[in-house]
Order: structure tokens, then sequence, then C-alpha cells
């Protein structure tokens, strides 16, 4: 009687263990989705890849979701490493070889990224010991070369400041006046000198710039910076209900977006 | 009735107290802004005197090597003097002119100081720059004097600056140094041609009707066959005319800008939710390729691509048949949706008028001498960028990398095929 009930806890014990074993999987199964990672991606897998290639300590760079040369580098090396063909690429094989020769600390990683700490991810080494509370953030878009995370800020709290009411393309026109006058020789050539020269933009006069943007503000701002200009090289703006410069009524406009017109 | 009293009294010394702190704390406020501005102010006075200064200096030296020096602090302090004023609230017409002003004169000494102007040429600008800033520094002197003696603050600053009529004193010096700049930097036949190409008010082509661009706009989008569509023209006074068709699809919502001459579109962008991706980037890449084939754009070539959380943004960039150069000046992007691939933005503004870019000798090029050792180069190809005069030039353009404190930093460099001039370097990351 006593040996059938220790028998029957072994086998609930190892039943548990095997059902453990088939729902947790280990840190280095964690999956990459089935898409090809290539340089100019960004996110999740892109995530995965960075901190895999940590683990094995053939990638030395920031873990921020963003596939740039750095990345690229450490992939090639890696492909190099172990025989695979060398094309930079993340593709079947290569994530395959990858899984099984690294470990991937999901929750670790991506407690991290959301509570914008600067940490690694390197095998060998306790993963506590590899985190600095802050000085980590940011990484929150991929931008093309020249723009830095805090423009986008910048931008999209102006964009949302100012014109959080009106449609998409009104939205992207804010951005992309204030990307005008960055390149323009009349204004300040930077994002934030443009934004705050004083009274340039009505959302810093009432402090409406400090409002949290939301994703379509941040969505608009992308696609200002990366090229779309729906005011065709606008460098000012105003609404006529609200406008009181008889100043701005004299510059030459170009066209009405919602409540705006925008002007040279 | 004592309680009610007490509570009354106790109300209004507690309201007191709260609006004398507020109000004390708003001087102080004030007090700061104003030391802040009026130290900018000083600085930038001081500035402009060492301007004028330096500029007179540069006018002294037939020898371009010791002029590079007072060139160099007239690129600086112009630069510098661009910062104080652009967190000044001073009058929008005046800062904008006199912005403008110093930034030509920035990239003149720039220029000049690299032997890109002959020394007649900036002689005779800075000659001419610094007669008009002695005349600028007196005028200056007098607009900015009640600045500097109390009694004004910022409130009087942004009052004048939000005045309904602007104040004469600033519109005068606005004016001269619009005519500074006019007669000390015209434009460049090269600045003319970079202003004519995002003009677009030059295109040899005839004015087409309002029907012909929806005809267009459909044609180009036939997903949008059936989307209700709204036309109207730019603004009389826009610098170039074109046509902007709103339009509306079920859930998308979106523009598109065409050219009136030719009919050419300047852009399109459409609103609409998105979902989760499911395509892989060499498929975005495909269907982008393939749109712009079956829209005529056949020249241009896949250059790069950026994910973001629902879209891909991609760019293309014309190859110049004579050369098989990239022409980046002649770009077109395109953005996808990451779960289906639709086409949801096309931007073809600098595409329209080309460059009119010119064979250029190609010289050898060794990258064992002109890189130090330890610099490896992973691919060469030709394209055309603009150098600091605004002429397109044939370059080498390389991705070259380099170990540097354990690091390994990617570069792209443009160097010049004739002079071997880097004209872009920037660090990849």
């Amino acid at each position: 009687m006593i040996f059938n009930r220790s028998n029957r806890k072994t086998k609930l014990f190892l039943a548990m263990l095997l059902t453990f074993m088939l729902v947790i999987p280990p840190g280095g199964k964690q999956a990459f989705t089935d898409q090809d990672i290539s340089r100019g991606a960004f996110g999740d897998n892109v995530i995965e890849l960075q901190a895999r290639l940590q683990w094995i300590g053939q990638y030395k760079g920031k873990i921020d979701g963003k596939f740039g040369y750095g990345t690229y580098w450490a992939l090639r090396n890696f492909q190099q490493a172990y025989g695979l063909p060398i094309d930079g690429v993340a593709g079947g094989a290569t994530k395959s070889k990858l899984t099984s020769v690294s470990k991937y600390h999901k929750q670790f990683v991506m407690d991290n990224i959301a509570a914008g700490n600067a940490f690694t991810h390197y095998g060998g080494t306790p993963l506590e010991a590899q985190v600095k509370k802050g000085g980590g953030g940011g990484g929150q878009t991929n931008l093309p070369a020249g723009y830095s995370d805090r423009d986008i800020q910048l931008l999209a709290n102006a964009v949302y400041g100012e014109a959080r009411g009106e449609p998409y393309e009104g939205q992207v026109a804010v951005a992309a006046v204030i990307l005008n006058r960055v390149e323009h020789a009349d204004f300040p050539n930077t994002v934030s000198g443009v934004i705050f020269q004083p009274l340039a933009f009505t959302a810093v006069a009432d402090g409406q710039i400090w409002l949290t943007p939301n994703e379509r503000a941040k969505e608009a701002v992308v696609d200002a910076i990366n090229g779309w200009d729906p005011t065709e090289n606008a460098i000012y703006y105003f609404n006529p209900v609200t406008a009181t410069s008889k100043w701005i009524w004299s510059r030459p406009q170009i066209k009405k977006i919602g409540k705006h017109i925008f002007c040279m | 009735m004592k309680k009610l009293l007490f509570l009354f009294c106790y109300a209004t010394v507690a309201l007191s107290v709260f609006a004398w702190s507020t109000s004390a704390k708003n001087e102080q406020l004030t007090l700061l802004l104003n030391g802040q501005y009026t130290d900018k102010l000083s600085e930038a006075s001081e500035q402009l005197t060492e301007l004028e200064s330096e500029v007179r200096k540069v006018l002294l030296y037939r020898d371009t090597s010791s002029a590079s020096e007072p060139l160099g602090n007239v690129w600086r302090l112009s630069s510098e003097m661009r910062n104080n004023l652009s967190s000044l609230p001073l009058d929008h017409q005046f800062s904008s002119e006199w912005m403008n002003y110093l930034t030509r004169l920035g990239d003149y000494a720039d220029l000049a100081s690299r032997g890109a102007i002959p020394q007649e040429k900036w002689e005779k600008a800075l000659g001419n720059a610094a007669a008009n800033l002695g005349e600028f520094t007196d005028e200056w002197s007098v607009a900015t004097k009640d600045m500097f003696i109390g009694g004004t603050g910022p409130d009087e600053w942004f009052a004048r600056m939000q005045g309904d009529v602007p104040d004469k004193r600033w519109a005068d010096l606005g004016h001269a140094v619009k005519t500074y700049a006019e007669s000390d930097f015209p434009l460049t036949s090269s600045e003319h041609d970079e202003q004519k190409k995002k003009d677009l008010k030059h295109i040899p082509e005839k004015p087409v009707s309002r029907e012909a661009v929806i005809r267009e706009f459909k044609d180009l989008f036939p997903d949008y066959a059936n989307a209700s569509v709204h036309v109207s023209e730019s603004a009389k006074d826009a610098p170039y005319p074109f046509y902007h068709i709103r339009f509306q699809d079920g859930v998308r919502i979106g523009y598109a800008d065409f050219t009136e001459k030719g009919g050419h579109l300047l852009s399109l962008l459409v609103e609409r939710p998105a979902g989760e991706g499911t395509m892989s980037e060499a498929q975005i890449r495909e269907r982008a390729g393939r749109f712009l084939e079956d829209a005529g754009y056949a020249d241009v070539v896949f250059e790069e691509s950026r994910e973001n959380t629902n879209f891909w943004h991609l760019s293309f960039v014309r190859v110049d048949p004579g050369t098989g150069a990239k022409v980046f000046a002649d770009g077109i992007q395109v953005k996808a949706a990451k779960d289906n691939g639709e086409i949801l933005g096309v931007n073809s503004m600098e595409y329209i008028q080309k460059e009119n870019v010119k064979p250029q000798p190609v010289k050898p090029f060794d990258p064992a001498e002109f890189f130090t050792e330890g610099t490896k180069v992973h691919s060469t190809e030709l394209a055309y960028t603009a150098n600091r005069e605004l002429v397109q030039r044939l370059c080498h353009l390389i991705i070259a990398t380099k170990e540097v404190g354990g690091k390994r930093d990617t570069y792209r460099l443009m160097i010049d095929t004739e002079t071997g001039e880097v004209l872009k370097n920037e660090i990849l990351h």
C-alpha cells in the first residue's frame, strides 16, 4: 500500500514535469516568427535577434529592436562562424541555428526595454548584473539617418498640441512645416530651435505642447520625416478664425487643409 | 454668525496669501525671463560688433591662408548669432530676414575659406557686407536701446510681436537686411536651379484639366476607382499650380496632389486602420517595385526600407542611363501597409523635374591609399549628390567599416570621382 502511494506520487511528479516542459519552453527555444528579418526591420523579431546574438557575444550594441548596420554585421559574423550562407538576412536556417546555440530571456529583455533601462543580455554573466536603471529609453521609431528619437518626440508633441483635431493630412502638414523650417535659411536649423522659437507655435505659448501625443500624431511625424509634404513646401500656417496678426495674411497662400491655411 | 464671519475672514486671508504668492512667483519668472532675454540680446549685440570686425579683418589679406582664421570666425559667429536670435522674441519679419542674411554670410565665408569661391568674388561680397554690417550695427543699437534700460519686459516684447501692426522700426530694419542679402549674396545659378526643381512652375508641359487629373488618379490607383473624390485647385499665390484631390473609400481617407502642368503626381497619402504585419520585407519591396513600374517609374531602383509599427517606408532612386549611377536627388518614397502590402503613400515630388546630371571623369580610386589601416570597404558604386555649391557631382558611393574603440562603425561616403573631395560622410547605425 505504502509502495503504491509512493509510486503514484512519482508518476504524478513525472506527469507534471512533462506538462511543464511542454507548456513552458526553455529560454533557448523561444521562437521567432516565420518572417525573414533583414536590414530596416523593426520590432520584437529584431529584439530577439539582437538578444540572441548578444548572448553568444556576436552583438555588442543596444538591444532596441532596430535592424541597423550593427545588427547586420553581427548577423553576418554569426553566419560565417556557423557555415551558413552569408547574406545578413535572418531566414529560416539562420534563425534555427541561432535558436539552437543561444538563449533568449524575453521577459527580462522586454521588461528592461519597457522600463527604459540600459541593459545587456550576454551569456555567462548573471542577468541581474547586466542592468543599469535608466539610461536606456528611446528606440520607439525606425528613422532615416539624421533624425533622433528626441526629434520625433518633440515633433509629435508639437503636432498633437497644434493639430490633434485636424485630418491626418493636416497633421502630416504641420510636421512638414516644422521640417521645412529646419531646412530654410530664415529659421533655426534644429527641430527644437524651430519649435521653441518665441511665439512661433501657439501650442508652445499655451503649454499644449506638453500633452501626451497619440499614435496618430507620431505616425504623421514619421510620414513627414520620410518625405511627405502635403503643404507643397509651406513654411507658415495659421487658423484664419483665430489668427490675430495681420502680417500672416500677407504671406502667399498655398492651400487649406482642415482649419489651417498653409503659406510661404 | 461669528463662525461665518471667521470663515469669511479666513478664506479672504488665505486667498490673499495665495494671490500674493502667485503674483510674486510670476514676477520672479518674468524677471528671470527678462534677464535671459536681455543677456541673449546683449550677447547678440556684442557678436554683431565682433562679426563686423572679423569681416573687415578678412578684407586685409591677399594671402588666403591668412584669411582663413577670420573667415572661420565669420562662419562661427554667424552661426552663434543665429542661435541667439532664434531664442529672442523679435519681430517675425526682421528675425527671418536677419537669420537668412547670417546663413548666407556664414555659408559664403565657409565656401571662401575652402577656396570654392574666387578671391575677387568674396572680396567684393564681404566688402559690401562690411559696409552694410556697419550701418546695420547703428540701427540695431537704436532699435534695441529701450530693451536695455528697464521698463520693458517679456510682456512688452511679446505684445509688440503680436501687435496688429508691425513695429515700424523693426519692419524697416527687416526691409534693410533683405536688401543687404539680395545685394551682398545673390543666389548662384546652382541655387536658382535647385529652387526651380523645387518650384515646379517651369515644367515645360501644358496644363491639364481637372477631369484629366481625376482620370490619372484613378488610372494610377485603380483601388480607388469607386472612391468619392473632391478636387480643389491651389491658391492663386502658390509657387506652382496644382490640383488637390481629397478622397474617401470606405475606411480609407486620403489626398493626392497633382501638378497642373503635365498632371504629374506630387504625393499621395492614405489613412486607414492597419493590422498586424504578415508580409515579409521582400514581399513588400516586390509589391512596391511592381507598383512603381506599373505607374511608369521604370528607371528607379530600390535603395532602402524602414519598418515601423504598422507600415513600411521604402525609398527608390532614379538611375542615370548614361553612367548607371544613382541620382539621390530624384527619389521616390513609398509607404506600404504591413498587413497586406497595400500602397498607402507615394511621394514623387523630387522625381518630376529630373536633375540634369553631367558626365564626369572617373579617376582611379585606391581605397588602400585613401583610408587608414583597418578600414574595410564593403561596397562601391557610382551615385550623384550635390556638393556645397549645390552642383550635382558624380561620386564613388562607398560603404566601409572600421573598428574604433572595440566598436565597428559603418561609414557611408560619397567621394567626388574627379576631385577626390569627400562630399558626404555619415556614420550609419
